[in-house]
């Protein structure tokens, strides 16, 4: 055993380890004590020792800094001058069962850094969804890491980052993963429209044919982005849109009145009794701000061409339906406004919430694909003030009950803070990059999993690409980094490379 | 005001006087006279196998008449500051008992190793046997101290087996004996070491120059006036000739300060050199620069810290069954201890205050 250091002292939490000379140790980094098995360790906090006074530290230091470092120096400062690591015992393995540690290491024990055969407990589960190797510190260990895609969607998925960490890097891996699978149907509302791989490296060019791009310009193989009138019910715009209490009454008569065609009587104008004519009027710019919908002429034009009065009847539903089928639906929303991006979302999502209501109710729901809905900047809808000021909408709604008819949200933010407790409380699998606002990280610590407390500074320091990985369905809170995309794509590239010179093999 | 002028004048007159020439009350030194000649550059250049000694002690029981020490002796092997591991133990502990006699006259002491293997690192107790009339010579500390001092000796010549030709031990403090019988250590070390170099450097001086200055401040007056730069080695300052021993100054780094530095023996002017410059690797540390981090090292080393004080008086007192003489050892006690009880005192009067 090579040892980087050795126990010598400290509590539960927190136990203090001497770094040997030579052996840097790193934020993060999982060590290894062995005895009746062996303990992991993780480093969560590196300050400096020594045995020279302050005073002295600082005459050495100037020595050094006015010239006079020619002729002195710290003898044997490998012995004089340390680093301690303050590590926490995160799991206990004997007989190669990972266990809580309920006690400490041995005193004076030696640690060495941890190898893969130490994380052989670390199964692939039935649905694997891959998100990285396991990271020490910044060393990167050949011990895949996933998560079981019909546990942690159903159960929602929380991935909390700055800008510039790899919130996309780790959605497009994920869905990588996904798509390979046909037990697991996930929307993916695309607001920057970079999933998909339009122009560069993205879901197009999986193998498989488990990929469907909707976009208001599709390209060959897309699907165009046309959604009928006639598909938006009131509900669709529930927590969505503020409408005033007159709206939403007008709005009530003229569903009421119309059916399907409530929004088409509304662009065109037509009168109702009981609506106020200044009522009606504001619905119309509303429908024609939100929507892009609007009267010339005496027809009903589009602006943008998603919302139309013809055409785009059955998209609801075949979203709907490629979903079922366990497909991963990639949904271009960037040349939508705000609100009209959360409504494209909403129909959509409220389709395939009412048709899993009907699967429970009938008991089909066993047989069906688990769905996932990957909504970003999440605190649009499931923010606390949002909710409070309009209502449920479709989203919070499947935070809170989704899990009964196996949908689940994979909630990207930066602002955690805006998320109620009780929504974050129901995220059990939580996917942290890095984030340097403590207000955040102290909100993520707040509703993690594992205990957290002393990652404040962990989280403060990971690097793009670089992940904890706190859920139910793991032993402990994983160190993770996470493959660039285009990198790991080409990996899986070279394994089709390989199958076609088994197929040359073959002929030959 | 004016005493502290006058006084003032009598330290400027002291510190303006001339250099003189090294004042020793013995006639035992031939004294050498101050010249620029006496510098010797240090040039650093051969890592010899450099062995350092030191010891410490400390009281765990004492009264008028006893006395029960902790006693250790710490060795450390350096090549330039390169650190080896001695063969031999780099540190023994023992315990001493020292007991007046007032019925014969005799000031006697018992030695009892940690460990048996460290006998032979120990002074002959017969060898520290002294006349009442020899030991009210010296203070308590110094006589209480008297196996740790010896043992300082016998450990020197016991880390003559880890050392070769031309390599150096060096103790802490000077070569001067104390008392009498410790000449005798003193010429054993002399007659092993034959061409090891045995050195003592003293952390502070009390020799003084005709001119009642300080000898090592007149050096380094000196040494300014001749426009010496870096480590130095001002050799002789004097040589003691009952048994031979070269006194000389030395400054082991340009940050440093000027030490005195005793070597065994009559020694050239080449193996001076040879010594300071190879001490002058060791004396590089940023804490301490001039003086050798292996002295540093023993002195740490062997030092008897309070903690283990207190540990070792209870288990001896454990070790004591009968209620009567606990007594008695307390009443023995209690006698050198009031000091500390009027300190205590004091201590709550400034608090009251």
């Amino acid at each position: 055993m090579e040892a980087v250091g050795q126990i010598i002292g400290g509590e539960t939490a927190a136990v203090l380890i001497r770094q040997k000379s030579g052996e840097p140790v790193e934020l993060g980094d999982l060590l290894v004590a062995e005895g009746d098995g062996y303990t992991i360790l993780q480093v969560k906090d590196l300050r400096y020792r020594s045995q020279i006074p302050q005073g002295m530290r600082e005459l050495a230091s100037g020595f050094n800094l006015e010239g006079y470092s020619g002729d002195v120096e710290f003898l044997e400062p490998e012995l004089r001058n340390y680093i301690i690591a303050e590590a926490r015992p995160i799991l206990h393995v004997r007989e190669g069962e990972p266990l809580i540690p309920k006690r400490l290491p041995r005193f004076f024990r030696e640690v060495r850094r941890i190898r893969e055969g130490d994380l052989d407990f670390l199964e692939k589960p039935r649905n694997p969804v891959f998100l990285g190797h396991v990271r020490s510190g910044s060393k990167v260990l050949d011990t895949p890491v996933y998560v079981d895609a019909v546990d942690a969607i159903t159960h929602h998925i929380l991935i909390p980052a700055t800008t510039g960490r790899g919130k996309s890097n780790l959605v497009k891996v994920m869905l990588w993963s996904l798509a390979e699978m046909d037990r697991v149907g996930i929307l993916v509302l695309d607001p920057h429209d970079e999933y998909y791989g339009r122009n560069e490296a993205g879901l197009r060019r999986h193998p498989s044919n488990n990929v469907v791009y909707y976009s208001p310009d599709a390209p060959v193989g897309g699907n165009t982005l046309t959604i009928n009138l006639r598909s938006l019910r009131p509900e669709h715009f529930e927590g969505i849109i503020p409408f005033t209490q007159a709206q939403e009454q007008a709005i009530a008569r003229y569903y009421n009145e119309y059916g399907d065609e409530w929004i088409l009587k509304i662009v065109k104008g037509e009168e109702l009794p009981g609506v106020q004519q200044v009522t009606l009027n504001v619905l119309r710019r509303i429908f024609d701000v939100i929507l892009g919908v609007y009267l010339d002429d005496g027809k009903i034009k589009s602006r943008g061409g998603v919302f139309r009065e013809r055409g785009g009847e059955s998209t609801i539903k075949d979203i709907a339906a490629s979903l079922e089928d366990g497909r991963i639906v990639v949904v271009d929303t960037s040349r939508l406004m705000g609100e009209a991006e959360l409504l494209v979302g909403s129909v959509i999502s409220a389709e395939i919430f009412r048709r899993y209501q009907q699967y429970k109710a009938d008991g089909k729901l066993r047989r069906k694909p688990v769905i996932g809905i990957v909504i970003e900047e999440a605190p649009r809808v499931l923010g606390k003030e949002v909710i409070e000021r309009q209502g449920n909408n479709i989203y919070s709604t499947i935070a809170r009950e989704g899990r009964k008819f196996n949908i689940g949200l994979i909630a990207i933010t930066q602002l955690v803070s805006l998320i109620p407790r009780t929504v974050l409380a129901n995220m059990n699998t939580k996917i942290i990059l890095g984030n340097e606002m403590a207000q955040e990280r102290a909100e993520i610590i707040g509703s993690a999993s594992q205990d957290l407390s002393d990652d404040n500074r962990t989280i403060a320091s990971l690097d793009k690409g670089e992940a904890i990985v706190s859920s139910i369905f793991t032993k402990f809170a994983v160190p993770v980094k996470i493959p660039l995309f285009e990198e790991f794509i080409e990996s899986a590239g070279l394994e089709s490379e390989d199958s076609e010179d088994e197929e040359i093999e073959f002929i030959g | 005001m004016d005493v502290l002028d006058r006084i003032a004048q009598t330290l400027e007159g002291s510190v303006r006087a001339d250099l003189g020439r090294p004042y020793f009350r013995s006639s035992r030194y031939r004294v050498h006279e101050f010249t620029a000649d006496g510098f010797i550059p240090i040039q650093g250049r051969d890592k010899r196998l450099l062995a350092f000694i030191d010891g410490g002690n400390s009281p765990i029981l004492e009264g008028p008449a006893i006395s029960v020490q902790i006693n250790r002796v710490a060795l450390s092997l350096f090549r330039g500051d390169a650190r080896i591991q001695p063969e031999m133990p780099s540190r023994i502990e023992f315990f001493s008992v020292m007991k007046i006699h007032p019925e014969d006259g005799t000031c006697r002491f018992q030695l009892h190793p940690i460990r048996e293997e460290y006998r032979e690192f120990l002074p002959d107790e017969d060898d520290l046997q002294l006349g009442l009339a020899d030991a009210e010579l010296v203070d308590e500390s110094t006589l209480r101290g008297l196996p740790r001092r010896f043992a300082e000796w016998t450990m020197a010549t016991g880390a003559l087996n880890e050392l070769d030709d031309g390599d150096i031990l060096v103790r802490d403090g000077s070569l001067q004996a104390s008392f009498e019988r410790e000449n005798r250590y003193i010429m054993k070390l002399m007659d092993e070491a034959r061409d090891i170099h045995v050195a003592g450097l003293s952390k502070t001086c009390t020799l003084y120059t005709t001119t009642s200055i300080s000898l090592l401040a007149a050096v380094g007056r000196l040494a300014a006036e001749s426009y010496m730069e870096g480590g130095w080695c001002y050799h002789p300052v004097a040589i003691r000739t009952d048994r031979p021993t070269t006194i000389t100054a030395v400054k082991l780094n340009p940050a440093g300060r000027i030490f005195r530095m005793d070597i065994l023996g009559e020694c050239g002017r080449d193996d001076a050199m040879e010594v300071a410059s190879a001490l002058s690797l060791n004396a590089r540390d940023a804490c301490f620069p001039g003086y050798p981090y292996g002295l540093v090292d023993v002195d740490m080393r062997a030092r008897v810290s309070g903690d283990e004080v207190e540990i070792y008086r209870r288990r001896l007192l454990s070790q004591v069954r009968d209620r009567e003489v606990l007594e008695g050892i307390r009443e023995e006690i209690d006698t050198m201890n009031y000091h500390d009880e009027l300190n205590r005192y004091a201590g709550e009067d400034q608090w009251k205050l």
